[in-house]
């Protein structure tokens, strides 16, 4: 048998890797639960919506409801700039009723550009010898965990890995026992990843509980597009990526393994755009209805351009491109769509793009980007297309990032609350759609804003930062005790004392 | 696991307490919920009973810690004989 450094060669880990009796069973008649004739017929069959019907929808999206297809189809129906403006405004509405007046952060480390696969627009497959291929060793996971954690300031990552033996399952968990182990001394207390995110290749069943097993944050596998066809045409057949059911059912087979949170995404620009924010919605309502818990995210990336990637220049897909009107119209449509789940914007995107759908329901975004392979240890400041997945179109620092969102009056977070106390699947889904959430997002905002200001900010930023804490602490003052006990409100301000005086890791 | 405490008792916990309870597994540094009983509220979750895998948060106003504490032990021990 061959080997790679004592692995199966990749031939061989290939064809031991799909397991078809963990997703046939989830067929219904050998179909899957995306029906692209059903989808275009639902888009086309809608038409222009008056005002009183969207608003009769919007409501329903500000009660926390997940939306019926057919009204999402409805939704994108409209013409009217003025509607559409109603409908950014309840989008941010929807999203503060849930989770408040707060952006979480994160980044990104990349471990690995290995990859079986041959995705055409990715810079990572298999045929593209343009790419510098690597793989971190486990000290280099820390030397990045190191960097992230102590000179940035992040308490969380997803940490991102390409589909080949070389980076399998049990070098995931390996390196999310190394990331956790990570704690750096900073100035006023200590730093450390108090949850890792995955974004890798669609695992069995076994493999997924090698990860869940280690403490795994949000398992995230995009379908990268919904639409057959093209996924077809994108992922060739005699690739793992190629096998559609198997990607798609994986989130199915996360919650089999035990791991609580999954996330979902699309490539937007594979397909059109309409098509894709269904298939979303779909997906959401096909995990809530089998298993009582959504998305916990929802990813929504647009195609950059990659290296040795023939996409997105090429005429037969750039037609399918977004355009950033379109882009702001689909994020508002899947805040609206999928009301509880978080949604991620990264650093794809440039800075204005960023700046302005942020307030159309985004959650979460990352800062201090690096998505070069080991980049956040070696620290040059540079993108290279030939290390790294994709572009980046905003490489904003944290710092600066949090300093913007301040002037907006937005409270950056590092909560990682819920997976400290257990506040996860089911019971935060339930927290979610009562709207009980926000109020643990608030303190918790407050909490780990005060220590990330100590540790890591500029006197620039600490100034901004702090008349942002003024401001929410005075909002959890006015509330208690009709929304914040009395008991919560002493407990919040002692733990704000505590952290204050160099305490770290103290939540509610 | 997931019957170190049934949806029976924790929901007769939940009651006679008057707080949300949950059960919940330790994977490394973070707990994985498992089952749970109350209603939800914007309270504090406190951590009363843990060992190396299971752990037990009590969320409420005013609640007897030691009384839950001491029930969710005598639950957790393995049943004895009786002969």
């Amino acid at each position: 048998m061959h080997m790679v450094n004592d692995k199966l060669s990749a031939s061989a880990w290939i064809n031991n890797v799909i397991k078809p009796e963990e997703y046939e069973k989830y067929l219904d008649n050998g179909k899957d639960f995306i029906d692209d004739d059903k989808i275009w017929q639902q888009i086309n069959d809608s038409v222009e919506p008056s005002p009183e019907r969207v608003r009769e929808i919007l409501a329903k999206s500000f009660n926390v409801q997940t939306l019926d297809p057919t009204e999402l189809a409805t939704l994108m129906k409209v013409r009217d700039p003025e509607i559409w403006q109603e409908m950014y405004e309840m989008a941010a509405k929807v999203k503060h009723k849930i989770y408040d007046n707060r952006i979480i952060t994160f980044a990104p480390i990349y471990c690995g550009n290995f990859c079986v696969n041959n995705c055409l627009y990715c810079g990572f497959r298999a045929d593209n010898d343009k790419e510098k291929r690597t793989k971190l060793s486990l000290a280099q996971v820390r030397d990045e965990a190191e960097a992230i954690a102590g000179r940035i300031g992040h308490k969380r990552v997803i940490a991102v890995y390409g589909e080949h033996p070389e980076t399998d399952a049990d070098f995931i968990a390996e390196s999310i026992k190394t990331i956790y182990s990570v704690s750096v001394k900073t100035r006023k207390g200590h730093s450390e990843i108090r949850r890792v995110n995955i974004n890798a290749a669609p695992f069995s069943v076994a493999d997924l509980r090698k990860l869940q097993e280690v403490g795994i944050g949000t398992y995230q596998v995009f379908q990268e597009t919904y639409h057959h066809d093209t996924y077809k045409k994108l992922h060739p057949a005699d690739t793992i990526k190629g096998n559609y059911p198997w990607r798609l059912y994986v989130h199915h087979r996360a919650y089999e393994a035990g791991i609580d949170d999954v996330a979902i995404g699309c490539l937007f620009g594979l397909y059109d755009w309409r098509f894709e924010v269904m298939g979303l919605l779909y997906h959401a309502i096909e995990l809530e209805t089998r298993f009582g818990v959504g998305p916990h995210t929802i990813s929504f990336p647009r195609i950059n351009p990659a290296s040795g990637s023939p996409l997105p220049t090429d005429p037969t897909y750039n037609k399918y491109l977004v355009s950033d009107e379109d882009f702001k119209k689909l994020v508002t449509l899947i805040r609206l769509a999928v009301p509880y789940t978080g949604m991620i914007i990264t650093a794809r995107e440039r800075q204005e793009v960023r700046d302005d759908v942020m307030f159309c329901g985004c959650t979460q975004t990352d800062a201090s980007t690096n998505i070069g392979i080991g980049g956040y240890a070696k620290n040059t400041g540079k993108q290279d297309i030939d290390e790294q997945q994709f572009m980046l179109g905003d490489t904003r620092s944290l710092e600066e990032l949090i300093r913007d969102l301040a002037k907006r009056g937005v409270i950056t977070s590092f909560c990682t609350a819920g997976y400290r106390c257990g506040r996860t699947g089911d019971q935060i889904m339930d927290l979610l759609k009562k709207g009980h959430e926000k109020h643990f997002c608030k303190l918790n905002a407050i909490l780990t804003y005060r220590e990330w200001l100590d540790d890591f900010a500029s006197e620039e930023t600490k100034k901004l930062g702090e008349a942002v804490i003024r401001k929410e602490i005075e909002e959890v003052r006015k509330k208690t005790p009709t929304i914040f006990s009395k008991k919560l409100y002493d407990l919040t301000m002692s733990y704000y004392e505590r952290i204050s005086n160099g305490e770290r890791d103290l939540y509610i | 696991m997931a019957n170190a405490i049934s949806t029976f008792d924790l929901e007769r916990l939940a009651r006679k307490y008057g707080v949300r309870i949950w059960l919940c597994r330790r994977i490394g540094r973070r707990w994985s919920f498992v089952e749970g009983a109350g209603a939800e509220r914007v309270l504090p979750s406190e951590l009363i009973y843990e060992s190396a895998e299971t752990g037990v948060f009590v969320q409420g106003e005013e609640f007897d810690a030691a009384g839950i504490k001491a029930e969710v032990i005598s639950l957790l021990q393995p049943p004895t004989a009786v002969c």
